[in-house]
């Protein structure tokens, strides 16, 4: 598919969805159902890409971008998810007109208790899974140990799980 | 502290903050944010606390605006913070710095992927990145209950259930986050502002 293609294609996903996630199954009508450019292994890899790779989640459009028409792709895939965000400015510009208000505190506070809840839910979606295996529990209690006891950087810790993980590997331990 | 800043803004704590300044310091947390979206919050919040740049409290209710943008939210973050600290020059700045070096990595992956999954130590790197992401997530979840206004007793308590119902709504009956954080906002309008006692501390 042509750069263009592409751009609008990747932008309707990122209009139409909240979270970086919530584009795929747009994207999956879109390029494999609507007009079959990629398969289902393509979306796979992107998405185990976008795992990897540092960043906010979402990135996998790149990949997607770039199996669908190469580098050009790619680059449309980037900017269809850079656009949208700009809508921000809007929302800090009305937000700074009625701040200073009770009623908007109040909103600020409900909103503050909401993204506790939802953070936690989030850790609960990738901590979940990991019950089964008690390696994984020992290596998310010594991180939590690590970041809110230590305050230890968050490369280092990461950095910790990975080798903690690979030395697993080598001992035959199984990870979640 | 003049300058475009609008004086309303509380939380932002400096006002024009250098664009290269603001390129790298959104640069660096793009580099530094390995582990997904979860870590990348983590990382932008040290990182622009510390910097002393923004309170906590601007960070958490940025959060939850970004989270009504559509598309990727910590884009939308990255813009309005940079909007913030530096208008719509430093809304590039922010995006751009966080996008450059994530999208290039995402790319250099791309054209390498076969030989990262047919190894066994890289499958298990990834595998020890999970947990280790969890825990990012809890510990910043945890960092924010400290912002609660712990001296209203009547306040932090219907905090703690809207927290509570907000994890339940989400972990449990998967219903949209933007349904939450809207419908949090509106219950906060009604219960949760400040008493008149305490205005102006």
């Amino acid at each position: 598919m042509n750069f263009l293609e592409l751009l609008l294609v990747f932008l309707k996903a990122a209009l139409l969805s909240s979270g970086g996630l919530q584009a795929l199954p747009i994207l999956e009508d879109e390029l494999i159902i609507q007009r079959s450019v990629l398969t289902d292994g393509d979306f796979a890899t992107a998405v185990a890409i976008g795992r990897i790779t540092p960043g906010p989640n979402g990135l996998f459009v790149i990949s997607i971008g770039y199996y669908a028409g190469g580098l050009p792709g790619a680059l449309a895939g980037v900017l269809g998810i850079m656009i949208p965000p700009f809508l921000g400015i809007a929302l800090v510009r009305a937000h700074r007109r009625l701040a200073g208000r009770p009623w908007v505190e109040g909103v600020t506070r409900g909103m503050m208790a909401s993204a506790v809840g939802l953070l936690s839910a989030l850790g609960y979606s990738f901590g979940a899974p990991l019950l089964s295996e008690p390696a994984s529990i020992a290596i998310l209690v010594a991180s939590l140990a690590a970041l809110l006891i230590v305050r230890a950087d968050v490369l280092l810790v990461l950095a910790g799980g990975a080798i903690a993980a690979v030395g697993l590997y080598f001992l035959g331990v199984p990870l979640a | 502290m003049a300058g475009i800043q609008d004086k309303q803004d509380t939380g932002v704590l400096v006002s024009n903050v250098p664009l290269l300044t603001l390129l790298t310091a959104f640069l660096k947390i793009g580099v530094r944010s390995w582990g997904g979206g979860t870590a990348t919050i983590y990382v932008m919040h040290r990182e622009l606390v510390d910097r002393g740049w923004i309170t906590s409290e601007q960070f958490t209710v940025d959060f939850g605006l970004s989270r009504i943008i559509p598309g990727i939210n910590l884009l939308a973050m990255a813009v309005m913070v940079g909007y913030r600290l530096n208008g719509v020059f430093g809304s590039f700045a922010g995006i751009l710095g966080l996008m450059l070096p994530t999208s290039l990595i995402t790319l250099v992956i791309t054209l390498g992927f076969a030989g990262l999954t047919a190894n066994p130590i890289g499958e298990a790197t990834v595998r020890g990145a999970v947990p280790v992401t969890a825990a990012l997530t809890f510990a910043l979840a945890f960092d924010w209950t400290v912002l609660f206004p712990w001296r209203e007793l009547r306040v932090v308590a219907l905090m703690v259930l809207c927290a509570l119902a907000s994890f339940l709504l989400a972990a449990v009956l998967d219903v949209s986050v933007a349904f939450i954080i809207v419908g949090s906002a509106v219950a906060g309008a009604f219960l949760l502002r400040p008493s008149k006692r305490e205005k102006d501390p």
